[in-house]
This record gives structure tokens, C-alpha cells and sequence, in this order.
């Protein structure tokens, strides 16, 4: 990536809004690369209120992930729905693949938070620690869909399976659309399917977090 | 006074007698009836076995049920327009031992909140907005008109005749659309079939996609739509000349399967997607 390339990339908020410094509108002229990131950025910014409907889990999910944040003490004054309102706003210029990512992970780690943490409250000690340090969020994600998995195996084993297996296949075509797209950044059909593959995950994953399927048999 | 012989009946019997006492039959019904106006929501979790739920032309919700088990039970109760419908296995046992089949019916215009397992979900007649989560179960709809909702981890889809908008996902499962009148259709199946008979709506959207198995259109001549179709690591086939659109983003370094074409008038837009499954456009 060049220099200038970067330089775009760092203002690309501004410029979606209208404010262009002429350095920028000059390198956008010859450079093809940052045409069709700008031209995919606005592809998905015209597409971003279906997104947000399509992607809008039911309120009572919202509520038990708002109840959960506020008794792990994570918020504390600004409403949830306003935190990730932010959220989502901060993320939407991603490509539509890490849009989808995004939301699984939120999602995800929210369910473990919910399902497997409220049992046992942090100590005033941990309470009260610094920020904590950046998180892995690959290995975030893998670990949790791990203990989700787990958790299921022991409360629910006749459904285990399927999910395992469902999640294998959907797993399976994330690793090949990555590999694909790796080797050709560009392809929008490629990241389509990867984009369907994470919603599908998600699919599955929020279907795991009901109450029915993590109850005990 | 009792005879001997009347004893020795009764002698015969009582382990049968005994038997049935400690183990009664576990199969119960119900038969609920619901006056509901205006439009009417049915909200319904099921554990294991079949949901039918067909419209008719009363102001009413009717639930009639089945229980095969002995540890499930099985509720139906109104709060307002809305009826809700529970199955609940007790205590810790094996959910797919544990059955109950649904019989509803609803008013035309109602709205479904259908939750099943396992089993078969179907659905006739509704005219409303109808969502269905299902783990393995299938889904079969039959004339359904609204906002139709399927999400399911591994079951199927058939929808014959359904109207409307509706947007189906599934991991597993192969989807079928027959004869449809639907506006609006995204339709995704990460490794099954997906099989499309029928015409499309002038304006309408159709977003049809796979990441392995086949996606067949089976289109009658008159259909009039542009077609986008590409299965990056499969083949793309069809027997139905079209007339090219402007060239599209091709690849540089991949060479994946595509076909766009206006067909007609090209009233309707079809975007048809695999990563490695083949997709066929046949003339019905």
C-alpha cells in the first residue's frame, strides 16, 4: 500500500462526508485501488439502514445483554442501546464482511458474558483495576464459540451435535472464503460469501444463546 | 352376592388392572378455543413433533393438541389478541420421547411467532407476518402472504404459492420456492439446494445463495428480469439466451463462473450466488 493510500484511508470519514483536501482528490484520480474502496464504502453506507434491519437481533436479546453489562459493572451511566448505537456507527465504514464479523463478535462475546459469566461476580478488586489491556478478538472469538460449545455438550446433548456440525460447515467456508479472498482482496463476490458465512454464524450462534437450547436435560 | 366365577374374571384382569395404573397411557389431548380480534398474534414453542396452522374464517384461534410423552407438557393461554402456546419437557429427559403435535387454526390475517425443534412446521392460508425458528425441523408453507421469516439451523423449506417478502436462512437445509408471488426474496443456504419454479414479480428483488450445491431457476418464457449469476469456484449453465448486460467487475486473477443478462424487459432483479455449487437456468 502506498504512502498516499494510507494518508486516504486515515481521512476516509471526513471525505465520505463531503470534505476532501485537494491531495486527496488528486491521488483519488489516478489511483484504482482507493476508487473501489471509496465506491464499496458508499455501496455499503446506501446500504446500511437494511443492514442495520437485517442484522437487529429480537429486544430480548438486547435487554439480557443490557442487564449483563450493567451487573457486570462494563456500563455505568450511558444506556446500552446508545453504546452500541456508537458501536455500530464507529464500525460501519468496515467492509460488509468485518460489518457482519463485528456484529458476531459483539454478539458472542455478549451471549458468554450472559450464559457462562453471571454466576460468578468479579471481585471489588478486579472492579476497581485500570482499563483493560486490547483484546485478541480472533482468539476471543474462537475461545467463547469453544465454551459455548462445551456448555451445550453438557446441558443439552442431543442438540450439541447439530450445532457442532452446522458450525463445522459454516466454519469450513469462512477458512475458504479468507484463503480466497487473501489471494484476491478485490473479488466482491468472494466477500459476499464470506459476508453470508458470518451472518450464518451468527444465525447459529444466537440460536445457541436461547434459553431453550442452554437449558439443562 | 359375588360368584367364583365372577372372581376369577376379576382375578385374570388385575394385573392388567395394576399394570395400567402404574403406567398410564401418556397421551392426552387438548382442544382450546380463543376469541381474538383485529389481527390476532399466535406465539408458539415447541419442543418435538408437528405444527400445523392453517387460516379459516373465524374470529378465533383454535389449538388443538396431542401429547405423546410422559414428561412434557402442554399449554395454551390468551392475554389479549395474543395466544401463546408452550411445550416444556419436566425435568431432565430426552426431548425427542417427548411429543406433541399442534393443530391451529387462525384467523386469515394473523401474525405467527412459530419456535420449534424438531419436527415439521407448516404453515397454509396466513395472510400476516410470519416468523419461524427452527433447529432441525422443516418448514413447508402453503399460501402464505405477508413478511415470511425462516431461520433454521438444518431443516428445509418448501414454500408453494407464498406472497409477500420473505427472507429464509438455513445451514443444511435444501429450499424450495414453488409457483411464488413474493416481491422480495433472499434466500441462503450455506451447503444445500436451492430450487426456484416460477415467474417473478415486475420490480421484484430476488437474491438466491449457496456456498455449495446447486441453485436452479426454472423460469417460463415470458419471465422478464436482468440476471446476475456467478459461482466463483463452481459452473454457471443455463439453456435461456439473454441478452448481455454492460460488462461487469471482472477478476484479475480468479476466473469465476458468471452470467448477467436482461431477459425481455428485464422487469425483475435476480442475483443468483455460490462460491463452489453449480447453478442452472432452465426454461420451465
Amino acid at each position: 500500500m502506498e504512502a498516499d493510500c494510507r494518508n486516504l484511508r486515515r481521512e476516509l470519514g471526513a471525505y465520505l462526508e463531503g470534505e476532501a483536501s485537494p491531495e486527496l482528490l488528486a491521488h483519488l484520480e489516478h489511483c484504482r485501488h482507493c476508487q473501489n474502496l471509496v465506491e464499496e464504502l458508499r455501496s455499503i453506507e446506501r446500504a446500511a439502514p437494511q443492514i442495520a434491519e437485517t442484522y437487529e437481533p429480537r429486544p430480548a436479546l438486547w435487554k439480557q445483554i443490557e442487564n449483563a453489562v450493567y451487573a457486570e459493572g462494563l456500563v455505568r451511566e450511558r444506556p446500552f442501546s446508545g453504546w452500541f448505537r456508537d458501536l455500530v456507527r464507529e464500525w460501519l465504514p468496515l467492509p460488509a464482511p468485518a460489518l457482519a464479523a463485528a456484529y458476531l463478535v459483539v454478539l458472542l462475546i455478549a451471549g458468554v458474558v450472559i450464559t457462562f459469566r453471571t454466576a460468578t461476580p468479579p471481585l471489588p478488586a478486579q472492579q476497581a483495576a485500570s482499563p483493560a489491556p486490547p483484546v485478541d478478538i480472533a482468539a476471543e472469538l474462537t475461545s467463547a464459540e469453544q465454551t459455548m460449545l462445551a456448555e451445550m455438550e453438557r446441558l443439552n446433548p442431543g442438540a450439541s451435535p447439530i450445532y457442532r456440525n452446522n458450525l463445522a460447515t459454516v466454519n469450513y467456508y469462512i477458512d475458504l472464503c479468507q484463503r480466497t479472498l487473501d489471494q484476491d482482496p478485490g473479488n466482491p463476490d468472494v466477500r459476499h460469501s464470506l459476508d453470508q458465512a458470518y451472518t450464518q454464524k451468527a444465525d447459529l450462534l444466537s440460536a445457541m444463546l436461547d434459553p431453550d437450547e442452554m437449558r439443562s436435560r | 352376592m359375588p360368584s367364583w366365577a365372577g372372581a376369577r374374571r376379576f382375578s385374570r384382569l388385575l394385573p392388567g388392572v395394576l399394570i395400567l395404573a402404574a403406567f398410564p397411557l401418556y397421551a392426552e389431548h387438548f382442544d382450546r378455543l380463543f376469541s381474538v380480534g383485529g389481527y390476532p398474534l399466535l406465539s408458539l414453542r415447541q419442543i418435538s413433533g408437528d405444527v400445523v396452522v392453517r387460516a379459516w374464517n373465524r374470529p378465533e384461534i383454535r389449538v388443538l393438541a396431542s401429547v405423546k410423552g410422559s414428561h412434557v407438557v402442554a399449554d395454551a393461554t390468551q392475554q389479549g389478541s395474543r395466544v401463546e402456546v408452550v411445550s416444556e419437557v419436566v425435568g431432565q429427559h430426552d426431548e425427542s420421547k417427548e411429543v406433541v403435535h399442534y393443530e391451529i387454526y387462525v384467523p386469515a390475517e394473523s401474525e405467527l411467532q412459530l419456535h420449534s425443534h424438531d419436527g415439521l412446521v407448516r404453515v397454509e392460508y396466513v395472510r400476516g407476518d410470519v416468523a419461524i425458528e427452527t433447529r432441525t425441523a422443516n418448514v413447508e408453507l402453503k399460501e402464505v402472504a405477508g413478511h415470511i421469516n425462516v431461520k433454521t439451523a438444518a431443516g428445509s423449506l418448501l414454500a408453494d404459492r407464498c406472497s409477500g417478502r420473505m427472507e429464509v436462512r438455513s445451514t443444511s437445509g435444501d429450499l424450495k420456492f414453488t409457483e411464488p408471488a413474493l416481491a422480495k426474496l433472499t434466500a441462503y443456504t450455506t451447503d444445500g439446494d436451492i430450487a426456484y419454479e416460477g415467474d417473478f414479480q415486475p420490480g421484484g428483488m430476488y437474491n438466491l445463495s449457496n456456498h455449495a450445491g446447486t441453485i436452479e431457476l426454472r423460469i417460463p418464457k415470458q419471465a422478464s428480469f436482468d440476471l446476475q449469476a456467478s459461482s466463483i469456484q463452481g459452473q454457471v449453465t443455463g439453456d435461456v439466451p439473454a441478452v448481455p448486460l454492460a460488462k461487469t467487475w471482472q477478476s484479475p486473477t480468479a476466473s469465476p463462473q458468471r452470467l448477467a443478462g436482461r431477459y425481455l424487459t428485464g422487469d425483475a432483479s435476480v442475483r443468483l450466488s455460490s462460491f463452489s455449487g453449480t447453478i442452472r437456468i432452465r426454461w420451465k
